[in-house]
């Protein structure tokens, strides 16, 4: 019995922390189909082009070994919310007291024909990138595409390219990278890629992955083909809730839940992923598919399951990091948006951009690209809603410091 | 535990704190030494001005550090002594931190591509910044008797003014 959490990605290694940190001292059962089960996801790409190994992106926390969880690995099929019990595809049944449902998410693909080739790839588990490499290690490859320019897609991008690959990347969208940056950081950033040799075509819709003999031999645009002996597949992730089905666990694009991450099940929470959840800035709930979110939600969700009382923040849509192309980006919240009451600061010198959307007197976007110090500070100012009134101006004008804040605390 | 304690009101912005932080954090960890390194060495801690305040800004090891919690590659870390310091062949230069960090007090090294942060001078039983502030705006105190020694001086300060 004790306590069952399907995932082991970042969101139930946190949830397990917190559980223990909050005197939890019951069983607890970790279920998963992947392997190796705990490791930095968001490094992925760092295997493609070698700058880290396997073990080096190991995760630097043991759930097992640490927290003296234990391991099950499996497929999960169904959960039985009556019986308090958790079916795996193997027919195993597992009992719980309290179920973490950590289940993550999984590549979404386009509507198109040759995904099936041999060649086309995601990357969204170790066993995806290793896949990877070893299919690059064996076959005579020299160009790729990619599919889809968001995060995952440039980082994959660039990592291809570093590895010596002729690589082109395919958006849908008019701009890459959206939502996480608006048009103007879009043209900086592409025009960084393209100086490292990347090939990037925006507003461009795949329409089929080309093959000979079961194998990948390019991607079909409405505008012409591209040859490539490999396609990654980077169009953005949907929650793993399918199992869930029937279970009596309310579910939508996500797994709702209340401000404790209870779903609609009492004795089931939910973490990362698959939490569907208020947005800080919006109307509609949303999810929100962010490490920053999962190690947020799942220590909500274990310190809960542990007795105690913590409510989750709200979910921002955008919360992202990332160098690319040798720059350095930082995004919070509506960054892309535009008119509709909000308010935009920008400036702009060379490559160096910064954009601050305020919707009333609060942070409703923060965008920096180029010169990142000090970005915490707008993005902490953005999460606490907190109303900056007389400081706008001065906000947008020059950089903001701590200290401003504990200056004008006063006038509040 | 020991924490570095900032008296905004004593704080007359002369930047010891910022030399001292860089001299330490230096190869030659001397004034002259530092200057002439190539790279310079980098400081952690940032004197901030504003209209009504001037005062220190460095890293707080939060105990619920956002830092820490948005590393995706597992540099940083909580050490012994509760000290938040990167395990720097780690880093690969994602800026989650600076993008975490309410205080705005990571800064990134540009040529190793690396997060660089207050490390607490950890193997010093005193901090660079505290041993060479002249005015004691920065002191090391027990958090647990802080509240004491406040109580304490409102007391006498009403005392006083009786």
């Amino acid at each position: 019995m004790g306590v069952v959490v399907i995932g082991s990605g970042i969101a139930a290694v946190a949830a397990v922390q917190a559980m223990r940190a909050n005197r939890y001292e019951g069983e607890v059962t970790l279920v998963t189909n992947d392997e190796p089960p705990f490791y930095y996801r968001p490094m992925l790409p760092s295997l493609i082009d070698g700058s880290k190994t396997m073990e080096e992106i190991l995760l630097t926390v043991d759930p097992v070994a640490d927290f003296g969880a234990e391991l099950v690995k499996g497929t999960v099929q169904g959960v039985n919310c009556a019986a308090k019990t958790v079916i795996l595809s193997s027919g195993d049944v597992l009992g719980y007291e309290k179920l973490l449902v950590a289940s993550g998410s999984s590549p979404s693909f386009p509507q198109i024909k040759g995904l099936d080739a041999e060649g086309v790839f995601t990357l969204r588990t170790m066993k995806d990138a290793l896949g990877l490499c070893s299919y690059l290690q064996r076959t005579d490859v020299s160009k790729a595409v990619v599919i889809g320019a968001g995060l995952v897609g440039v980082r994959t991008a660039e990592a291809l390219r570093r590895r010596g690959l002729a690589v082109t990347l395919v958006e849908r969208l008019p701009t890459i990278l959206y939502p996480v940056v608006d048009q103007v950081g879009a043209a900086i950033v592409a025009s960084r890629l393209q100086k490292a040799g990347l090939e990037v075509i925006v507003g461009a819709r795949a329409e089929q992955v080309l093959c000979s003999d079961g194998k990948v031999a390019g991607l079909r645009l409405a505008s012409g083909e591209i040859p490539a002996e490999v396609v990654v597949v980077a169009t953005g992730v949907r929650p793993n809730v399918g199992f869930l089905e029937g279970s009596g666990v309310d579910c939508r694009r996500g797994i709702l839940v209340n401000p404790y991450l209870q779903t609609s099940q009492p004795d089931i929470y939910a973490a990362g992923d698959v939490v569907e959840y208020l947005g800080l800035l919006e109307d509609e709930p949303i999810v929100s598919p962010l490490w920053t979110t999962a190690v947020a939600t799942g220590k909500v969700a274990g310190t809960n399951i542990a007795g105690g009382k913590m409510r989750c923040e709200e979910f921002l849509p955008v919360m992202s990091a990332a160098e690319i192309g040798g720059l350095p980006v930082i995004a919070a919240g509506l960054v892309a948006m535009e008119g509709n009451g909000y308010e935009v600061f920008e400036r702009r010198e060379g490559e160096n951009y910064r954009k601050l959307v305020f919707k009333g007197d609060t942070l409703a976007g923060v965008l920096f690209v180029g010169e990142v110090e000090g970005a915490g500070v707008y993005v902490s100012l953005l999460k606490a809603q907190k109303r900056v009134g007389g400081l706008k101006r001065q906000i947008a004008a020059r950089r903001l410091t701590y200290a401003q804040l504990v200056g004008s605390s006063g006038d509040d | 535990m020991d924490q570095v304690y900032v008296r905004p009101e004593r704080c007359m912005g002369c930047r010891s704190c910022e030399i001292a932080c860089a001299v330490q954090h230096s190869r030659s960890k001397t004034l002259f030494g530092a200057i002439r390194e190539e790279p310079l060495p980098q400081k952690r801690i940032f004197v901030e001005a504003a209209e009504k305040i001037r005062m220190p800004v460095f890293c707080r090891h939060c105990d619920d550090a956002p830092c820490l919690a948005a590393c995706i590659t597992g540099c940083l870390y909580r050490d012994e002594k509760g000290f938040v310091r990167r395990k720097i062949e780690r880093c690969i230069g994602c800026w989650s931190c600076i993008m975490a960090c309410p205080f705005g007090v990571i800064i990134r090294d540009r040529r190793k591509r690396t997060a660089v942060k207050c490390d607490r001078c950890h193997e010093l039983d005193v901090p660079a910044c505290v041993a060479a502030c002249p005015t004691r705006a920065l002191v090391l105190v027990d958090v647990d008797a802080l509240p004491k020694e406040k109580r304490r001086q409102v007391v006498l300060r009403e005392a006083e003014g009786a």
